[in-house]
């Protein structure tokens, strides 16, 4: 657990600050948008729980068909 | 990735029909000969002729907007903050295709071949090769899809003829019988995966020369066929009783195959032509994530922008099912109308607001 937070922040910290140091804001931002989703699913995957993410988008079109459904 | 690089009409019609046959070969023929049973190779040809009316929406909306590609067209139609959301939108949806193939690839080699490994090695390898030869833009792509098509198709239908030794024809007795050809049609999965999933290659649409129409309906002619007449040669070989309980029916298919004891082990090539198709398609699917952000937020360095892109997809791949029960549900209620979205609702409505702005446009020149 301990090594998967600290490959992951080393990496993404790394080329974070690299862009910022460069002046290159727009990339640095898109960048940590990415890193930060990643991380997200890397964090399941490394607890052996990953997130499932066709059960989310099943989850929300039941939802979204829940509302109009009459009763 | 200038958009001056021109590819040739041929390149892009091999490109269509190896994105198309990607994983299909190897995913899909157990759910279709369990729907279609004895006449299951159907289901590719209606899928196919509902692809190619597709392709026809796509090109029609591209004809309209000349020179542009899909995140291009959205941002132009929709506006920048619409657009920007219908291009975030394709983003995920490139990504999560991506991270589908990268679980089809890791299942299949963990599930043949080397059942110890975990499947992000499998990932990870595939998509710093996939992402290298991408960065090398659409050319190289395109290059490599032809110079590999030959290399595929030969050894594919040789050793597809060699598996028909057991072959029978007894196996497609009855056949067209009402209750199988009414299980067809119901099976409508198979136009979201594999058909819908080629609006990614809308993508490379101002980069082909000449001939795109032609080139990119006749491709998913092709992969229609291909895969119908696969399904077709493993119905009469292995049956469908047999094949509907394979995880892996072309597999099993050609593993069974020994001559004389000379020609053994021929599964390893059908193992690597499922490697090349997966390389090639996630290849497409790296190039078109890139460019629909790329073109969106306009970052002045690509490396970053990929490493993100390569993280993301590495990590969606164990994420994107639970197991096979869960997929197989998934596949069954949501493939199609979540494909549809992306490669019928979209396009339309970017169709629509075209016209809507075009109609428009003359009124008011009228009015003057």
């Amino acid at each position: 657990m301990l090594a998967f937070h600290l490959w992951f922040i080393l990496l993404a910290g790394t080329v974070f600050v690299y862009l910022l140091v460069r002046k290159l804001r727009r990339d640095a931002w898109l960048f940590f948008f990415l890193s930060l989703l990643s991380y997200g699913l890397w964090y399941g995957i490394s607890q052996d729980q990953p997130f499932t993410i066709t059960k989310m988008i099943d989850q929300g079109i039941r939802g979204v068909l829940s509302v109009f459904s009459p009763g | 990735m200038d958009g001056k690089i021109i590819i040739r009409g041929s390149q892009f019609y091999f490109l269509t029909v190896n994105y198309i046959l990607g994983t299909t070969l190897f995913v899909l023929i157990q759910s279709v000969v369990q729907s279609g049973g004895r006449d299951a190779w159907l289901i590719p040809l209606w899928g196919g002729l509902c692809g190619v009316v597709f392709a026809f929406l796509w090109i029609w909306l591209y004809r309209l907007h000349p020179g542009k590609d899909l995140v291009q067209i959205s941002l132009a139609v929709l506006g920048r903050p619409l657009g920007t959301v219908a291009a975030v939108l394709y983003f995920f949806h490139f990504v999560m295709i991506a991270g589908f193939v990268l679980r089809n690839l890791s299942d299949f080699l963990t599930g043949t071949i080397m059942p110890q490994t975990p499947g992000p090695v499998f990932h990870i390898m595939f998509l710093i090769v996939a992402a290298y030869a991408a960065l090398q833009g659409v050319e190289t792509i395109a290059r490599l899809s032809q110079l590999l098509t030959p290399l595929l198709v030969f050894p594919f239908w040789f050793v597809i003829l060699l598996a028909t030794v057991n072959w029978d024809w007894v196996r497609f007795i009855p056949a067209f019988q009402p209750e199988t050809l009414a299980g067809i049609f119901r099976y409508h999965s198979i136009l979201g995966y594999p058909f819908l999933e080629t609006i990614a290659l809308f993508m490379f649409f101002p980069f082909v020369g000449h001939n795109l129409g032609r080139m990119m309906t006749g491709g998913i002619a092709t992969a229609a066929v291909s895969i119908s007449l696969t399904v077709f040669a493993i119905i009469g070989s292995l049956g469908v009783e047999r094949t509907a309980h394979l995880n892996f029916p072309i597999f099993s298919l050609v593993e069974e195959v020994a001559l004389n004891e000379v020609i053994i082990n021929i599964h390893s090539v059908i193992s690597i032509i499922l490697l090349v198709l997966i390389f090639i398609k996630l290849q497409v699917l790296i190039f078109a994530a890139f460019e629909t952000l790329r073109q969106t937020v306009k970052p002045k360095l690509r490396w970053p922008l990929l490493l993100g892109i390569l993280l993301l997809m590495a990590g969606a791949a164990p994420s994107v099912v639970e197991n096979s029960i869960q997929n197989g549900e998934w596949t069954r209620k949501y493939v199609f109308p979540y494909n549809a979205f992306f490669g019928l609702a979209i396009p339309i409505l970017l169709l629509a607001v075209t016209w809507i702005k075009t109609a428009a446009g003359k009124r008011r020149r009228k009015g003057r």
